[in-house]
């Protein structure tokens, strides 16, 4: 735990293996290329995961911050639309929930009520997808084309978190 | 003819929806259980190297990638006719065992036991995990993570990560452990069986202590007699990892045991126009439509389906349990199917009893974990009993190792015409003429499917917000009546 501390995770969520539901992966890798050699490099961990609710929570366990990467199904926007907002301002991005466990919410707050060290300042970056139904490794275009807008939005967001003033 | 949407269910991986269709005198006329299949993962596999398939399909599921992946490796050991070392066995019915302690945990605690702890008709902003540590104590949400944190600590140690493992390979394991994680891995396996034996120990106080519970339990809503299917050992006993396959009728008599590769000539899917998904069925006895009984080939493969196969667990504190779950319940085989609930926690005592026989057993720490490929590849099976089901992948390959064709049966599937028969038998028990829809009795049906602890899903599905429950009722020319929406 006490590694962490400092730290600030970015993690994308989704299944690698079915087309745009794995986008949060794909956000997490370009920002992580986007941020080698820069000056919070150091200060940043990136981490891939399939996991939601309690298994999520648990991967967060000893960050204080975190960003998460992820898609989301609301269809109140166009395919590839980018958001960018407090974690705290969605009931839930495409994965944070498990419905085989509980919410993120449910389980960050589990964790927090066992003295866990979760973040406090949590943020999520999504871009908008269709249902996903068909496995494949690829994006479509219109989700391909938002990934480095959104990784551009990781790496602006984590200059502020790491120069709050 | 009205009509009742639940879309999607809560608390069910993948996302599905059922469908009450009424009759003018508002008894349930018929249900429909509908699910969107994920499409395309046999193709999807076709071209690759069968070696690449036990780390590529535990990908397709966010929930027992573990069941997966050993299938997989055990239907790659297939195809290239090599027998691993014991010390491999060992290390994946190890890694499986401490799975199993994770998985069923889960269910209980956040799925299944919220109806139980909390009631049936507690709001569903209560009735979760949050509102069992709230009823039941805090030191309850400790114990849980720590069930998850110890059986993610036992799959990193022999699968190489805490989720995904990747150290299953045709032959065997790709590394051992070592006496110090051994030892590591013993302690956490007796903290287990002391988990699973609070568990049980709850269960018993709130469930079996409760008269309402119970009559919920054995009454006529959730009881369905079917045939059942299962994996026992060479002396007919439970096992998740290895075995032949029981199949038992609804009175209890043994129809037959097969090895997993011979699944083609006792398993057979029926195809419905409404759905994607397929229904399995005995072939021998034959699809007669969605009945329970003897002359039906519906069949089930659940945790109750296991110990209705079975002539018994093979460890000692689940083996009590056992005796006393028919002796309260009548006898074997039980049909009622909101039990499977408590032959989870007794399958979770067993998987922990098990987890520590294999950390202490000699061989376990030998470096011999892999029996080197000789032969050339053709075609093999592997099989495993996931947390919800038997899970049978069957791989076809050229000469090279090359996949030319895939078939899966994925655990849930089995239990598709089972679920989908106790969701209409419940919704005909509880939606009667004149009676007012409420959450509660909608969270009554939905009971019916979650006691087999379901994961259509078999990926992570992007979902938007918490998971809705929508309830919709229509007359008959189809004009919206009443909606009722929750969030759980």
């Amino acid at each position: 735990m006490t590694a962490k501390r400092g730290k600030i995770l970015v993690i994308g969520l989704g299944n690698p293996i079915l087309g745009d539901d794995g986008v949060g992966w794909h956000i997490a890798m370009a920002a992580q290329t986007a941020c080698e050699g820069c000056s919070q490099a150091d200060s940043v961990n990136f981490e891939l995961s399939s996991a939601g609710g309690l298994g999520l929570m648990e991967q967060m366990v000893g960050y204080q911050r975190a960003i998460i990467a992820d898609s989301i199904v609301t269809s109140a926007s166009e395919i590839g639309a980018i958001r960018s907002k407090p974690f705290s301002e969605y009931l839930a991005t495409a994965h944070s929930s498990s419905s085989h466990d509980a919410t993120l919410q449910a389980a960050l707050e589990i964790g927090r009520r066992m003295g866990l060290l979760l973040p406090t300042e949590l943020w999520a970056i999504t871009i908008e997808i269709a249902p996903s139904y068909v496995f494949s490794e690829t994006l479509s275009p219109a989700v391909a084309s938002a990934v480095p807008g959104a990784a551009d939005l990781i790496r602006t967001r984590l200059a502020e978190l790491s120069n709050p003033d | 003819m009205e009509r009742i949407t639940i879309d999607p269910i809560t608390r069910l991986e993948g996302h599905g929806k059922i469908e009450i269709f009424l009759d003018p005198e508002g008894n349930v006329a018929n249900t429909y259980f509908q699910i969107p299949e994920l499409r395309g993962f046999e193709q999807f596999c076709v071209g690759r190297r069968v070696e690449d398939m036990p780390i590529l399909t535990n990908r397709i599921c966010g929930v027992c990638p573990e069941a997966h992946h050993m299938a997989s490796a055990k239907a790659a050991d297939a195809v290239y006719r090599v027998d691993p070392p014991r010390t491999a066995k060992l290390l994946r019915e190890l890694l499986y065992s401490a799975f199993y302690v994770t998985d069923h945990t889960t269910h209980f605690y956040a799925l299944g036991g919220p109806d139980f702890v909390m009631g049936p008709d507690a709001p569903v902003a209560e009735r979760n995990i949050l509102g069992v540590i709230h009823k039941v104590g805090l030191e309850i949400a400790g114990k849980v993570l720590q069930a998850r944190k110890n059986g993610h600590a036992v799959i990193e140690m022999i699968g190489g990560r805490k989720v995904h493992p990747c150290t299953s390979i045709p032959g065997g394991q790709t590394k051992g452990i070592t006496e110090e994680q051994r030892k590591e891995i013993e302690e956490m396996g007796r903290w287990a069986i002391e988990f699973a034996q609070f568990s049980l120990k709850l269960f018993t106080d709130i469930v079996l202590g409760n008269k309402h519970y119970v009559d919920l339990i054995l009454g006529d809503s959730y009881y369905i007699p079917m045939h059942y299917i299962g994996t026992v050992d060479e002396n007919n006993k439970v096992n998740f990892y290895d075995g032949k396959i029981s199949v038992v009728n609804p009175d209890g008599e043994r129809l037959g045991t097969y090895e997993p590769k011979d699944y083609g000539d006792w398993i057979a899917e029926h195809v419905e126009p409404w759905t994607y998904l397929k229904f399995p069925y005995l072939k021998k006895i034959g699809w007669k439509g969605f009945e329970g009984g003897k002359d039906s080939g519906v069949y089930s493969a659940t945790p109750l389906s296991r110990l209705n196969v079975a002539d018994g667990l093979a460890t000692p504190r689940a083996q009590e349990e056992y005796e006393k779950f028919y002796a309260t319940l009548g006898g074997k085989p039980v049909h009622h199917q909101l039990a499977t609930h408590w032959a989870r926690l007794i399958e979770l005592l067993y998987a922990a009893e098990r987890w520590v026989e294999l950390a202490t057993d000699p061989e376990v720490t030998s470096d011999k974990f892999r029996t080197q490929v000789t032969e050339k590849p053709t075609e093999g099976v592997g099989c495993v009993e996931a947390p919800r089901g038997t899970l049978i992948h069957h791989y076809w390959t050229d000469e090279k190792g090359i996949l030319t064709k895939v078939n899966l049966i994925v655990g849930t599937t089995n239990n598709y015409a089972p679920i989908s028969m106790s969701i209409k038998k419940a919704a005909q028990s509880f939606i009667k003429q004149g009676t007012v829809v409420t959450e509660g009795l909608l969270n009554r049906v939905e009971m019916a499917f979650r006691s087999y602890d379901p994961c259509f899903g078999c990926a992570t599905h992007s979902l938007v917000g918490q998971m809705p429950l929508e309830v919709k009722i229509s007359d008959a020319q189809g004009k919206t009546v009443k909606i009722l929406r929750q969030y759980c």
